[in-house]
């Protein structure tokens, strides 16, 4: 998410500078992205952006460098969310040209934030009256002559989501440029936050207006997803639905794509077939590489591309922060802030983006905390792990329910699981190692919005699922050669990976797994979608496997090895419980720099798995003795 | 008639749904909260109505000056001080 912050050359080139700054949920990044082009994720709750990011754009010959601010609520704040932004703005506000984000239907919040600008700054500013479309479907007019006389700095009213409003938007900024810069207003005192929030509802009151509010559409969806009878069916409701349907839409695609690339597979191991290529490096490109490469093709990629589109549009319509308003009672138990809830969405996409979400988590104690416990929640590879295994192994146990059913209720159980022991774990921590009750909890509910779905699914499509495909591809290419490599190098006629696994294999039983497992989880470290393909390697030994993407190819596999019901549930807790993978690892140390944090990351997961397993394995014997 | 209905000052979490009311103050023993308090939004002056409670009973959202909602613990919500209105003030 972290996008290098540009550094400007301006003694060479004409390169003028400019900041977008407003509240939370005013649209910035929208802005952000359709002046620039880029495809920074927009998300419909506060502190969506938690780094500032930078961008150009070129106009009229002349450079653009544009850098996105995070969500702030004041210039002058205390909160480490908000720090970028007041830091960013004081140092850099002369000589450049910031753009102040409003929302239209709540003109008095940006209206003071502009003042508070005009009176702590010395740089030349520009308001921006956001969501124009929404607040001319509500009635609201807006006098921006008017406006911008009395601020004393040029408005505009856009609606950043229209191409037309962005260039009228940088037409205005080319005009305006030099004019502002040379002549900055005349600056008044320093006002207290009730005199200029009178000044800003007087401002407002002479240049809008408005129809008397009858509490909107969104508090009426408020009311209901917040009522007690409703809101938690409701939302759990939702997120089966979405388990739903991705298990079940995931099939087809997946098996299409292994057929696929089952297909291509003599074609392009044609010309390996060449006597001059030995046959160890057939093997390690076509059975390592090429067939771990397209697993994770076909196996991951479809869950993902259903999952995280779908899940976008949830977030994009605002109904994030209201899961957080329903569960924050339980977060509170915990010592911790609601808005953990909202880090955990991030984590099911990516644990890493999940742990830069944490920023917004309210002092660095409980920061610490959401940081080491976000790796319960499974990110879309381990998700992806879940949703076969469940359906390999739990999907056949009620055969007369609708296809994809129970699988889809033992995700949604797993997950669950996930949320008990982030809140089990977040109490425990916050009761000794980080205990802290100075903070205070203030969440934001943004308006809902409609959520544009042809750009939603896009971008996720993109920004999300690709991305994180890629990167898997990039670490598992390697890996599945070095795998192979293992599986093929023999020791005493038995391959070398079954010697390491062997050495594993004690431990593996004792918590209800086996040594190939152990071993699985270890190598797929840099990456956690490799983690099945390496064991089914491992599994079949002589490196092939057969069919990738067919869960039935998958069970037999299995079930080959003397993989019972308790090996495949601890599997999954396993899955759920490990550890962090390498990049998330980086990320946690990048962050919070702290050895500890890293490591309490680390062994945290991993003590939780396997105390689970253990439980698993031994009430599981204890079972049969007595049956 | 509306100064005569103007009732005392009273901290935002007895206040009840729907009804709306102006922020007066911060509670001394929250001193250390004020800025923060103020920079979310809940500055003395505002106009603050309780919307709706979580499942759970708290936290509860409020609209801030007829404009955006903030949800708040009750446990923050009690330093906030509000003077309610009487429906005669009361303007949007």
């Amino acid at each position: 998410m972290r996008i290098e912050l540009f550094k400007t050359k301006t003694e060479n080139r004409r390169v003028r500078r400019l900041y977008l700054l407003g509240n939370p949920n005013v649209g910035k990044s929208t802005v952000f992205n359709g002046m620039t082009g880029l495809k920074q994720h927009t998300g419909n709750w506060s502190g969506k952006t938690v780094d500032a990011a930078g961008g150009k754009y070129t106009y009229n010959g002349i450079e653009y460098c544009l850098t996105d601010l995070p969500g702030t609520h004041s210039v002058d704040s205390d909160l480490s969310e908000e720090r970028v932004a007041g830091g960013e703005m004081r140092s850099a506000a002369s000589g450049a040209v910031t753009l102040i984000i409003a929302d239209a239907s709540a003109l008095k919040r940006g209206v003071a934030l502009a003042l508070e600008f005009i009176e702590e700054t010395r740089g030349g500013a520009i308001l921006c009256v956001n969501f124009c479309d929404i607040a001319a479907e509500k009635g609201i007019n807006i006098d921006f002559g008017r406006l911008s006389s009395l601020l004393g700095i040029p408005v505009t009213g856009i609606t950043a989501k229209h191409g037309a409003d962005i260039k009228r938007l940088k037409a205005l900024i080319d005009n305006e440029f030099d004019k502002i810069i040379s002549s900055v207003p005349q600056r008044g005192e320093k006002r207290q936050p009730a005199e200029r929030l009178k000044a800003a509802e007087k401002i407002v009151s002479e240049c809008v207006s408005a129809p008397r509010l009858e509490g909107g559409l969104t508090l009426k969806i408020d009311r209901l997803l917040t009522s007690g009878a409703v809101g938690i069916p409701v939302m759990i409701a939702f997120l089966g639905m979405i388990l739903w349907l991705t298990i079940r839409g995931a099939n087809y695609p997946s098996e299409l794509l292994s057929r696929f690339f089952g297909f291509l597979k003599p074609y392009i191991a044609a010309p390996l077939q060449h006597p001059a290529v030995p046959s160890f490096i057939r093997g390690m490109i076509m059975d390592g590489v090429y067939d771990t490469v397209t697993w994770i093709v076909a196996v991951m990629l479809p869950p993902m591309a259903i999952f995280f589109p779908l899940f976008t549009l949830l977030e994009d319509a605002g109904f994030l922060p209201r899961i957080a308003f329903n569960l924050d009672k339980c977060y509170a138990r915990c010592g911790m802030s609601g808005k953990q809830c909202l880090t955990q969405c991030m984590g099911l996409g990516c644990n890493a983006v999940g742990v830069c979400g944490c920023r917004i988590m309210p002092g660095e104690k409980q920061r610490a905390v959401a940081v080491i416990t976000n790796s319960f929640i499974p990110c879309n590879g381990r998700f992806a792990i879940l949703i076969s295994l469940s359906a390999i192994f739990v999907g056949g146990v009620a055969p007369g329910a609708p296809q994809g059913l129970v699988p889809m209720l033992c995700v949604l159980g797993l997950i669950c699981l996930a949320a008990a022991a982030t809140w089990g774990v977040s109490r425990v921590l916050t009761k000794t190692l980080f205990k802290d009750n100075s903070q205070t909890f203030a969440l934001e509910l943004p308006e809902y919005r409609r959520p544009e779905i042809i750009k939603t699914l896009g971008v996720s499509l993109v920004s999300r699922t690709l991305r994180i495909v890629g990167r898997a591809l990039l670490v598992s290419a390697p890996t599945g050669a070095a795998v192979w490599l293992l599986a093929n190098i023999t020791i005493g006629g038995l391959p070398l990976l079954t010697h390491i696994s062997r050495f594993f294999d004690p431990f593996g039983r004792f918590i209800g797994v086996d040594g190939f497992i152990i071993l699985a989880f270890i190598l797929s470290l840099p990456a956690n979608e490799i983690t099945l393909p390496i064991l089914v390697m491992g599994y079949t030994a002589a490196g092939t496997m057969t069919d990738a993407g067919n869960l039935e190819t998958l069970r037999q596999v299995f079930e080959a090895n003397g993989w019972t019901i308790v090996t495949a549930v601890n599997m999954m807790l396993l899955t759920l419980f490990h550890w962090p993978c390498a990049t998330t690892l980086m990320t946690i140390y990048h962050e919070t720099k702290s050895r500890n944090v890293l490591a309490l990351s680390f062994l945290t997961p991993c003590f939780v798995g396997i105390i689970l397993c253990l439980f698993v394995k031994w009430s599981s014997v204890l079972l049969k003795l007595i049956i | 008639m509306g100064a005569e209905r103007k009732k005392g000052v009273i901290p935002l979490n007895r206040l009840p749904i729907d009804s709306s009311a102006l922020i007066s103050g911060i509670s001394e023993k929250a001193a250390e909260k004020t800025e923060l308090l103020v920079n979310t939004g809940f500055v003395p002056g505002e106009r603050v109505t309780p919307l709706f409670t979580s499942p759970a009973g708290d936290p509860t959202a409020y609209l801030l000056g007829g404009c955006f909602t903030v949800a708040l613990r009750h446990a923050e919500a009690e330093n906030i001080l509000v003077t309610e209105e009487s429906y005669e003030d009361r303007t949007i």
